[in-house]
């Protein structure tokens, strides 16, 4: 029963990263698929991962991961911020609306 | 799982090795320790790949950008209409051309240059923003600014004199510094 | 299980080709974080199949260190090639 639930919670978490990668392809304007790069990837990233922590149960195992989904939250968001800081000051200008 | 993965590999060693700007060979080079140090998982060695996840992806991306310091940055613009902005697809034969002809310039005279596209004005990236070369395509010929302190303006001159294969005439223009 | 690591391998595979032809340097960056990150879940789901939680060591390495590159890189890049 519980590897049915870690089943459906991992494929949750692949569908979301395929949309990610769908959206990297579709838009045309470098800001807005670092958007949705960054935001669709990180959604899936935690649910893929929630789906190994059920199907460990209570275990060191899970700790471990849940320590990995700690430091992801902290990095990913920074790295973003990092590369669309460096594309702006550089003078990558996009067409004004 | 393995041979896809070794498959990953062999097309990021090639594309490292034949790229001709510096930096995104850099690039390719952090995915591919990336890439092996997950192939060493899959061999059953784990503490092999600590260490090259290590070493490959922080120590030796920093090496390289220390040793890539050489080279100077060459600023390029590129001004475009609206139109030609919203689709690059139909930039004209000669502009292909002459992009080709500049990275070979930079490829001789160690330089690494950084193409930018706007369509702002002429005027306005003069006086806000920091450029070594400003191109402007008319319909009969390319117009070049250079900045002040641009000391490769008559090697470039040289150069597209040399090249005589290439029709279109070319205008340049040295910016006057503004005393203050 | 098997079957949800081989997709994600094919998954990184195309995430990898905005590396291979993305236009400009932040592109290229762009897809180096993505596919530093799925390659992340993918340690995670190999040990998790294994059963062996030594693997993890490696997932917490790079969730570590893996984000100083990416951002030397665009450093190098914001102040015109000097540190």
């Amino acid at each position: 029963m519980r590897e049915i639930i870690a089943l459906i919670f991992m494929s949750g978490g692949l569908f979301f990263i395929g949309f990610g990668i769908l959206g990297l392809y579709r838009f045309k304007n470098f800001y807005t698929r670092i958007l949705i790069g960054s935001n669709v990837d990180t959604a899936g990233f935690i649910l893929l991962l929630a789906g190994v922590i059920i199907r460990h149960g209570f275990s060191f195992f899970s700790l471990k991961v849940c320590f990995i989904i700690f430091l992801v939250l902290i990095v990913n968001p920074l790295i973003t911020h990092a590369i669309t800081r460096s594309a702006y000051n550089s003078g990558f200008k996009i067409k004004k609306e | 799982m393995l041979k896809l993965s070794l498959i990953v590999l062999v097309i990021l060693a090639i594309m490292t090795v034949q790229t001709q700007k510096m930096r995104h060979a850099v690039v390719y080079l952090g995915a591919f320790s990336l890439t092996i140090s997950f192939i060493y998982l899959l061999y059953n060695a784990p503490d092999v790949a600590i260490a090259e996840a290590i070493i490959g992806s922080t120590l030796s991306t920093i090496l390289y950008l220390v040793a890539l310091q050489k080279y100077k940055i060459f600023t390029v613009y590129y001004c475009l209409s609206e139109a030609e902005f919203e689709d690059q697809s139909h930039l004209t034969a000669e502009h292909l051309q002459f992009k080709k002809l500049l990275d070979k310039y930079c490829a001789k005279q160690e330089l690494e240059p950084q193409i930018i596209y706007t369509v702002d004005a002429t005027k306005t990236i003069i006086e806000h923003h920091p450029y070594a070369l400003i191109v402007q395509n008319e319909p009969t010929n390319i117009k070049i600014w250079g900045h002040p302190e641009n000391y490769k303006m008559d090697s470039l001159i040289s150069f597209f004199d040399r090249e005589l294969h290439f029709k279109v005439p070319i205008e340049f223009i040295q910016v006057e510094e503004v005393i203050e | 299980m098997l079957t949800i690591i081989i997709l994600l391998i094919l998954l990184l595979t195309l995430s990898l080709l905005r590396i291979l032809l993305g236009p400009s340097l932040w592109d290229r960056l762009l897809g180096l974080n993505m596919v530093a990150s799925k390659l992340l879940a993918l340690i995670v789901l190999y040990a998790s199949y294994k059963g062996i939680s030594m693997y993890l060591d490696l997932a917490i390495v790079y969730a570590l260190l893996g984000f100083v590159g990416i951002i030397f890189l665009s450093i190098y890049v914001q102040r015109k090639g000097r540190f």
